[in-house]
């Protein structure tokens, strides 16, 4: 058992972070584990907030995002309590975690959490070392660290015992090289958030591969007992960074993300509402007949067509920060400083179709404006703001996507079906 | 470092072993491609590459090394053998300071100028000092590539022979 008592393994924990990064010269005078220069107070712990008059719903915004953390344009964001497992008063609320429907699973920065909340970590059943997690993004960043197990209460709904993702920890901040796809995820400066709260189709997130293949590159644990390296391991689906609302004890078939509609070029913040389940109270119960778009899981199974080419995978995905795709060059890009946006002359009218793993087909209406334009306006809401994708077999339909609409993302069951995405007006 | 995952390393390693190069020359943008047609069966983490070459062209020549983790990566090597080109496409992004080698730096000075300017949860399109990396995706269907501009055969678009 790795560091069973919770005191060793926090002086341990210091000790280990100083022999990484005294090899690194980066070790603070005096050895005590001085990793790095904290000018804020530390987070502290507060107790479960009562549970709100409707127990299944949670309030989201778009807005500027945590203070001093840069531009933060279309980012989603919502408040997440987590608890030690059982405890109603070693908990903590964390704001301004980012809402993503393009992962799975709570992430949280290390920098972020109370010293108290001391939450269990995970050791790998193969070495019984911690257990660590690499999770890459569509910006290649990536998130990297242990995984732990915290109560996760979104709303008045609680997913017990949940494994999530301890991301920039700086005892294992040093073997990120296992993960090293580009920027590490360390500090809300660089996330733009405290967290990420994946909540795809998908009900852990690997799923199979990683509890089958220990070369999944995605699971990782310590090679030897000092972890002076990594080396890749099998993690069981109990395991894995799991979806909280398939743990919920109901409203557990799905979610909706309502955001009201955006009738203006760009707007400071918008209010909307997260809603657990699917058909199972009157609030997240769809008009009848609303069409149903069945997926494969994650973003497979759903096709968009646009302007004549068929894009196999297709994401709606509150984590992508506009619309983005291959426009063939009708689209013109913006100049150097905001490479990757398109900068049309005019605001442009633009209509794609999904197409169902089912058959059943929607049209997507939406527009594309200046994105440079956008931009000076330094507003966080902008919901005409598009850009190019080098895959020419995807289709992005981000977070503007979502402006106006109640999206609805069923998650598949344990055997693996079920998923789907529908969508109908706001109700806002 | 991990050899599970970075089967690359784990091929550089074994190549090495084997004495056919030193081990600073595994095939990495802006260097000269490094067939690697076959590993020693200790070494059991070596996926064996395909090699392709596109008949048609004749401008360049295209090597795939499936990783263990069942990405995939090319290189495009011009008729002199130099990569001018890499791309990835799987469940993981693969280990790009080892697949850019010297052009890393650039990448991710250019990378976390991009996070910090606002570009959190938008595809990865940067161009600086002749390096151009595009890639998106997310787990587990990454996609990507990057090229130098100077070395680039003329008449070809790289976006579209990357795909």
């Amino acid at each position: 058992m790795w560091f069973s008592n919770a005191r060793l393994r926090r002086a341990t924990a210091r000790g280990l972070a100083c022999a990484l990064l005294a090899l690194l010269g980066a070790c603070g005078g005096g050895g005590s584990g001085g990793v790095a220069t904290v000018t804020t107070d530390p987070p502290t712990l507060n107790t479960l907030p009562p549970a709100p008059a409707v127990q299944n719903k949670l309030a989201i915004v778009v807005n500027a995002g945590p203070a001093n953390t840069g531009y933060n344009f279309n980012r989603l964001y919502a408040s997440v309590t987590v608890c030690f497992p059982g405890s109603t008063t070693q908990c903590q609320t964390i704001d301004h975690v980012l809402v993503d429907t393009g992962s799975t699973g709570l992430r949280l920065l290390a920098s972020a959490l109370a010293p108290g909340l001391n939450l269990n970590r995970t050791s790998s059943s193969s070495s019984g070392l911690p257990l660590l997690g690499c999770m890459q993004f569509i910006d290649q960043s990536f998130a990297w660290g242990p995984i732990a197990t915290a109560d996760i209460t979104l709303g008045g709904k609680t997913a017990a015992s949940t494994p999530v993702h301890i991301i920039g920890d700086p005892v294992f901040s040093p073997l990120a090289g296992s993960c090293s796809s580009g920027s590490p995820l360390q500090t809300a400066q660089n996330l733009g958030a405290n967290g990420i709260l994946g909540l795809n189709m998908q009900r852990e997130d690997c799923g199979v591969a990683c509890a089958t293949h220990a070369a999944n590159g995605v699971y990782f644990t310590c090679s030897n007992s000092t972890c002076s390296a990594t080396i890749g391991t099998r993690a069981t689906l109990a395991q894995q960074v799991a979806h909280p609302v398939p743990k919920f004890s109901t409203d557990n078939n799905g979610l909706l993300i309502d955001l009201p509609a955006v009738s203006t070029a760009s707007a400071a913040t918008l209010n909307g509402s997260l809603i657990f389940g699917i058909g199972t109270q009157t609030n997240n119960t769809p008009a009848p007949d609303t069409p149903v778009l069945t997926s494969l899981g994650g973003s497979t199974g759903i096709s968009t067509s646009f302007a004549g080419r068929i894009f196999q995978t297709t994401y709606l995905d509150t984590g992508s920060n506009g619309y983005f795709f291959d426009s063939a060059g009708d689209l013109a890009a913006c100049g150097t400083g905001i490479n990757g946006f398109y900068c049309p002359a005019a605001t442009t009218a633009l209509t794609a179709t999904l197409t169902g793993a089912n058959g059943q087909t929607l049209p997507v209406s939406f527009s594309v404006a200046n994105a440079a334009v956008l931009f000076e306006s330094t507003q966080a809401v902008l919901p005409q703001l598009a850009g190019d994708l080098p895959d020419l077999s995807a289709f992005d339909f981000g977070l503007p996507f979502f402006y106006g609409r109640r999206v609805y993302f069923g998650i598949q069951d344990v055997s693996g079906d079920g998923a789907f995405v529908a969508f109908e007006a706001s109700k806002y | 470092m991990n050899t599970e995952r970075f089967n690359g390393l784990a091929v550089l390693l074994c190549l090495t072993a084997l004495g056919l190069f030193p081990a600073t020359a595994f095939a990495v943008l802006g260097q000269a491609l490094a067939p690697h047609s076959e590993c020693p069966s200790r070494t059991p983490k070596c996926v064996a590459p395909v090699m392709g070459h596109l008949a048609e062209s004749g401008l360049f020549s295209v090597q795939e090394t499936p990783l263990e983790n069942s990405t995939v990566i090319k290189e495009y090597a011009r008729t002199d053998g130099l990569v001018f080109a890499v791309s990835w496409r799987g469940p993981v992004v693969p280990d790009l300071p080892l697949l850019l080698g010297t052009y890393f730096p650039v990448f991710k000075q250019a990378q976390e100028e991009a996070l910090i300017a606002g570009k959190r949860g938008s595809p990865l399109i940067l161009a600086k000092d002749g390096l151009i990396v595009q890639a998106s995706g997310r787990s587990p269907h990454f996609f990507g590539y990057a090229y130098v501009t100077h070395l680039v055969p003329p008449g070809i678009k790289v976006k579209d022979v990357v795909q």
